[in-house]
């Protein structure tokens, strides 16, 4: 009746929740879901070449007004990913930033961020 | 030129447990008070149009509190120790650090009182601990472990006196702190602990739940089997299921096609017809009791509501110094420590509990 | 593990370096440098004021905002602190003896960007600074050799990436990724520290997305977050016993003591003499020999009678010291 199955080796996913951000009072212009994808995918090209780009990112959800998105990449692929949007420097010449706001192994992390809490 | 990279970084471990509510041996009861530090708890009931009035009551009803600038050298003080450590669940959190840079606190139902502290406050406090298993090689943070109940640990004798000395005069510790009392006695308030620190001259403020809804309809929610033992030979496993019900709670849409330009997601398993499907999520600071009388709730009203299966979700503070019992706990990248109950109608359950980059898994 | 820290915030106007101290506090960062860099060292030490090139040495307070500014920066945070540098580049050996200088070493950080193989053998050898930065838009004029990367290593001198000019543009960050990749490679990750070197705002990165980069440059997980955590923290006690490098042992009239340090004193009377002075000399007596020790100790003794009591090391090494004492004192 009792079953316990511990994960062996990594987790096959990691996943990331993410801001693109402009400069304050800059008008944002208005991004896609598949515009945002292909400047991710733009991003790893111009850092890790056709090697980085043949990985799959999936862009799981994408909120056009705050321009923030959940991805899902495969964990051996992570942090080539994170670089990548870490130099990202302008969006069609406008400046901009990615702002990785939580990383987790777990889909579920991410649903909640417990440095949130404001409790003044 | 490609950048040699760590193949991969090692950001989280998943642990998944079957059992059922009735088995005498289930540890579930004991796992939840384990897990001392809760920030949200989150269900998802499909089939279910409305949220029950039940879930909300004992959510939102939650005493829990901020104590704001508590000196360290009053949760050593006796009269707390006698009258709420002893006589209860006393649960209190440092709040406002982070625990890969300041110092964290913790004082757990057992009356153990730990301190996980930067190298810099460690060595001027001149109390004895031990490194941090975090990071591994570098040693940077200490954790010191005080019993507080321990017969010895008394004004007086050396032990106190000198923890009494080293918290009042070397350095003038001061925290923020939230906090939960469960008195054992049911006759006894629960908000009575912050009557006591009120009157010892800090400021108490409650800590204000947050409450988050959402109703999706044509839900095409898994169709799980419980009695399921082997995944082997099945479309889907158990961290899919996993997925799943993170992707809902995140809410990403889950029917997209797996030929999409966007994702590549699907869920491969067998579907339930579509229906409307409920999410709630909670978040603030809850005790363990509170817990423990959701998952109660749920189990004695699934057949009432007439659920499939509902999950429930207890999420921790990233930033408290232990995940469950007295396992340490850290932040690499992320810092989660949290757990999901798959409840069935048949009172068997699904565990799942996960945990981030620097955790130690029993 | 210590708190985010940037060490190199570019100098800028004060309404625009205001903006980016606070898109630091916000990101998550504790401490952040600002940079004054004077391009040559040539222009602002040793010439007349008449002269058209002079520029005068800005007091490290005027880099920083006034307290109002950062009153507000800290406002959605609970504690930040600013740090002035000075920085600068050097192409000749002539130069280095400038640096001395007590305006440039009032400094809180004093940076060098060595543009020789020689240059850079001084600077590690025997250049009052903290920290040498590694030009990361161009290719490495010197090779960096193990030898000298030990030396440094011993005096506590750290080595700078930034990481900013990479973002800007894309030549730049070849160079970046290439000169780090070789710099961590000899050093083997130690003592580096990764800093934004930013004009602007939006020209900062979280301080994750910062360790996660460190990865990219091919140090492990841990390095990368000591390179901008411990590692910085070391290098601000480093900058603090550049200040005072001619004294380690401090002496403090016992009425001038602080009042939770008063019970070193009545630690020492309670405890038998002999304790005491032995505690009190023990980084002495091991230099020493035996006969040295004795009269090193007299001394102290006859001081204890009079007013001098407490003989107090370097603040936090004494701490330190005193914590590990008791700490032998409770296993007894």
């Amino acid at each position: 009746m009792y079953k316990r199955i511990v994960g062996k080796g990594h987790l096959p996913y990691a996943y990331l929740k993410i801001k693109l951000e402009f400069e304050d009072g800059a008008l944002e212009p208005e991004i896609e879901a598949a515009m945002f994808k292909y400047f991710i995918t733009q991003a790893i090209q111009s850092l890790h070449g056709e090697i980085g780009a043949s990985h799959s990112v999936d862009v799981l959800k994408f909120r056009k007004r705050h321009l923030e998105a959940i991805l899902r990449v495969s964990c051996s692929f992570l942090s080539k990913l994170w670089s990548s949007l870490t130099l990202v420097g302008n969006y069609k010449g406008q400046v901009c930033a990615f702002r990785v706001q939580q990383v987790s192994s777990h889909l579920m992390a991410l649903s909640s961020n417990s440095r949130e809490l404001n409790v003044s | 030129m490609a950048a040699p990279i760590e193949k991969s970084l090692p950001i989280g471990k998943l642990v998944f447990e079957k059992s059922s509510f009735k088995n005498e041996k289930s540890k579930h009861e004991e796992f939840i008070e384990d897990h001392h530090f809760n920030y949200a708890i989150s269900c998802i009931l499909p089939n279910c149009k409305r949220i029950p009035d039940i879930l909300q009551s004992s959510c939102v009803g939650e005493k829990s509190f901020l104590v704001q600038d508590l000196p360290l050298i009053e949760v050593i003080s006796l009269d707390l120790i006698e009258a709420f450590i002893k006589r209860g669940k006393l649960r209190m959190l440092s709040h406002g650090g982070t625990i890969d840079g300041d110092d964290c606190v913790a004082v757990l139902p057992t009356g153990h009182l730990i301190l996980h502290l930067s190298k810099d406050t460690y060595q001027q406090l001149g109390l004895e601990g031990k490194p941090s298993q975090f990071p591994k090689r570098k040693k940077s943070k200490y954790i010191v472990d005080i019993d507080l109940t321990s017969p010895s640990f008394k004004p007086g004798k050396k032990g106190y006196n000198r923890v009494k000395w080293c918290f009042k005069d070397r350095l003038g510790l001061k925290f923020n702190f939230i906090a939960t009392w469960t008195p054992s006695d049911n006759e006894v308030c629960p908000s009575s602990l912050q009557k006591y620190f009120t009157m010892k001259g800090c400021k108490c403020k409650p800590v204000k739940i947050k409450c988050n809804m959402k109703k999706y309809n044509d839900v095409l929610v898994p169709d799980i089997d419980p009695s399921q033992v082997d995944f082997d030979n099945m479309d889907y496993s158990y961290p899919d299921v996993f997925e799943w019900l993170g992707g809902f709670s995140c809410g990403i849409d889950l029917s997209c096609n797996p030929d999409d330009y966007l994702s590549t997601y699907s869920f491969n398993g067998p579907t339930r017809p579509p229906a409307t499907c409920s999410y709630v999520q909670y978040s603030g600071y809850f005790s363990c009791q509170t817990v423990q009388s959701i998952i109660k709730s749920i189990r004695d009203s699934m057949e009432e509501w007439k659920l499939p299966w509902c999950s429930v979700t207890v999420q921790g503070f990233m930033d408290s110094p232990l995940s469950w019992k007295q396992r340490e706990h850290g932040y690499l990248n992320n810092g989660d420590n949290l757990y999901t109950f798959i409840i069935f109608p048949d009172d068997s359950y699904w565990l799942y509990s996960a945990y981030g980059s620097y955790d130690l898994v029993s | 593990m210590a708190n985010f820290m940037d060490f190199n915030v570019q100098i800028s106007e004060k309404q625009h370096l205001a903006k980016t101290l606070a898109m630091a506090a916000k990101l998550g960062y504790s401490v952040a440098a600002v940079n004054h860099c004077a391009p040559s060292i040539d222009s602002i030490v040793k010439k007349k004021k008449k002269d058209k090139d002079y520029h005068a040495i800005p007091l490290p307070e005027t880099l920083k905002v006034d307290a109002e500014t950062l009153k507000n920066i800290m406002a959605g945070t609970k504690k930040f602190r600013q740090l002035s540098r000075f920085s600068t580049i050097m192409e000749d050996v002539a130069q280095l003896q400038k640096l001395n200088t007590p305006e440039i070493q009032a400094f809180d950080l004093v940076a060098v960007q060595p543009l020789t193989e020689k240059i850079f053998h001084v600077a590690v050898s025997s250049l009052k600074i903290d920290i040498i930065t590694v030009d990361v838009t161009q290719k490495l004029p010197y090779p960096i050799k193990r030898p000298l990367i030990n030396v440094a290593l011993e005096r506590g001198i750290y080595f700078e990436i930034q990481y900013s000019p990479a973002i800007r543009d894309s030549t730049s960050r070849k160079y970046m990724i290439a000169n780090a990749q070789t710099l961590i490679r000899v050093c083997k990750g130690k003592n580096v520290i990764i800093s934004s070197g930013c004009l602007k705002a939006m020209d900062l990165r979280g301080p994750h997305d910062v360790a996660n980069l460190g990865l990219l440059f091919g140090m492990s997980q841990e390095q990368a977050k000591a390179a901008i955590t411990t590692n910085c923290q070391s290098l601000l006690l480093h900058s603090e016993s550049r200040k005072i490098t001619k004294s380690t042992v401090g002496v403090v009239h016992k009425t001038k003591l602080e009042e939770k340090d008063k019970w070193i004193i009545e630690q020492n009377s309670a405890n038998s003499k002999n304790k005491s002075e032995s505690r009190l000399t023990d980084s002495e007596s091991r230099k020493t020999d035996n006969d040295n020790s004795k009269s090193v100790k007299r001394v102290l003794d006859g001081r204890q009678s009079d007013d001098i009591i407490e003989v107090k090391k370097f603040k936090l090494d004494v701490k330190c010291m005193e914590a590990n004492d008791i700490k032998s004192d409770v296993i007894k």
